[in-house]
């Protein structure tokens, strides 16, 4: 059982391989630890299209278009519930649910899906799809892990958005966002009024702003919170 | 609802507690009643865990995160010192023993010199606390999480007060199932994975609500809350609309209680 930074530091490592991005490294860790066939990554933003960017094995790429097309299955409903969506058994789901959806996994084989959102608290990202040629649940130790897929999924896609700390090619930090107590979230918020911003810009700002000055984001946070650190809209200017 | 409290109340021949206990039964009744908000739920719950009991002076509600760790949702009066204590709780102590046993664990002292939970133990004391609890939120052969207890000296805490806080753990677990299977173990993952989701959003919200209001985040926290009570809206919806700007943090109907033109 992986923690988040052992699955990170076995992305970081994977590099090697050539031509793929750090979340189709993830997605083929996530296939090959799990037992799966597929895992994809497609991102969900409020506005705009969804896309797929990210996926390990063929099923998992047609069946994440079939969902971007058909704008249903686990990915869909489990953005949209803002909670996990496991169907263990694909063949024996209600008829109505997923029409297309359910067509197409059985025609690529796949008995299961998990669906995972890729969220930290109101921001929301993307979601993560786990494609299982067999029927069955996940055990507890298979969901802890999709979990923290789910958790390194999220961690990656937030540095692949902050162009200051993905240059440096390093996860600098982010293991400590998966473990972050609550004055992170409390920052965020303050940060996004402070600078009227978005939250998921908040976020960025403060880890960005930590990176920079080579202190622990969680002790940042904390001076956001107690109120002797301001960030202004339309810079990083803080004081 | 309302109805329901009034009986209680009018039942005079009733001592002061059962009335007490009454009381608090048809207000959790009344949260589990239609749309359960498990957070709000749970917030109501560590409440009552310090009405309620006796020599009960704190009280936390902590989740299993089903990855290994334990994340607090819901606590009393979230002064510092108790933040503290709680960030320590989840890492070392009783109730992480509790979650691992399942076994409910009460009444350490502060005094207990051999001890497991040293760090532990010496926060708790820090804290202004003697005497630590953990109850298990329990669900089959599994144990979803725990309910925290701080308290003085004296009394302990005796087998009806573990009961009853025994029960309000047990409620916890079962709003968050939303009253459905207990044997279902995706709606489990499912209603906890939304549940750790929407704590986090509501922190969020509480950091949007402190800037815009110049209050502390606990202050933040406490307008939020109580404006969900009196418009009757689960505090994930309040925190939600704070978030996505339909509803101002300076509108909050506590918020503009304080103004004394509103009294």
């Amino acid at each position: 059982m992986p923690s988040v930074e052992e699955i990170l530091a076995a992305v970081d490592a994977s590099d090697a391989s050539g031509g793929l991005t750090s979340l189709e490294r993830l997605c083929a860790e996530c296939c090959r630890m799990l037992r799966i066939v597929g895992a994809g990554v497609a991102l969900r933003p409020e506005a705009g299209r969804h896309e797929l960017i990210a996926a390990a094995g063929g099923v998992a790429e047609t069946l994440e278009d079939v969902q971007l097309t058909l704008g249903e299955g686990p990915g869909v409903d489990a953005f949209s519930q803002g909670a996990p969506v496991l169907e263990s058994n694909l063949a024996a789901i209600d008829e109505n649910r997923w029409v297309g959806f359910a067509s197409a996994a059985a025609q690529a084989g796949v008995g299961a899906v998990f669906g995972f959102p890729l969220q930290i608290g109101a921001i929301r990202l993307g979601t993560l799809n786990l494609y299982r040629e067999s029927a069955g649940e996940l055990d507890d130790d298979d969901l802890a892990d999709a979990l923290r897929y789910t958790d390194a999924a999220i961690l990656l896609l937030l540095h692949t958005r902050d162009q200051r700390t993905s240059a440096t090619g390093q996860y600098l930090e982010l293991d400590a966002l998966a473990h972050a107590g609550p004055e992170l979230h409390q920052a965020t918020g303050m940060i996004a009024i402070q600078a009227s911003i978005a939250l998921d810009a908040a976020l960025l700002i403060l880890r960005g702003y930590a990176f920079s000055i080579e202190r622990p984001i969680m002790e940042v946070a904390r001076d956001v919170v107690a109120g002797g650190l301001h960030f202004h809209p339309e810079d990083d200017r803080h004081e | 609802m309302s109805d329901r409290s009034t009986s209680a109340e009018d039942a005079t021949s009733y001592p002061t507690r059962e009335r007490e206990l009454a009381r608090t039964f048809s207000r959790l009744a009344n949260t589990l009643v239609g749309e359960v908000d498990a957070v709000d739920l749970m917030h109501v719950l560590v409440e009552c865990s310090v009405d309620l009991l006796d020599n009960v002076d704190a009280a936390a509600l902590i989740l299993n995160d089903q990855r290994g760790h334990l994340e607090v949702v819901a606590a009393t009066t979230p002064q510092a010192r108790l933040i503290e204590l709680l960030a320590l709780a989840v890492a070392e102590g009783p109730c992480l023993d509790c979650v691992n046993t399942g076994e409910p664990i009460v009444n350490v002292s502060t005094s207990e010199t051999d001890t497991r939970w040293p760090r532990f133990i010496q926060a708790t004391h820090e804290a202004g606390h003697r005497l630590s609890h953990a109850l298990p939120m329990r669900l089959h052969s599994q144990t979803i999480g725990a309910l925290s207890l701080f308290g003085s000296e004296s009394p302990p805490l005796d087998k009806q007060g573990q009961d009853l806080g025994q029960a309000f753990a047990d409620v916890a677990t079962i709003g968050l199932l939303r009253g459905r299977s207990l044997h279902d173990r995706t709606l489990l993952a499912e209603q906890l994975q939304a549940t750790l989701n929407n704590r986090t959003l509501i922190e969020q919200a509480k950091g949007m609500v402190a800037q815009s209001s110049q209050v502390s985040v606990e202050e933040g926290f406490m307008m939020m809350l109580e404006h969900s009570r009196q418009v009757n809206v689960p505090i994930t919806k309040v925190a939600a609309a704070i978030i996505n700007g339909s509803l101002e943090p300076l509108d909050l109907l506590s918020g503009r209680s304080r103004d004394p033109q509103e009294h």
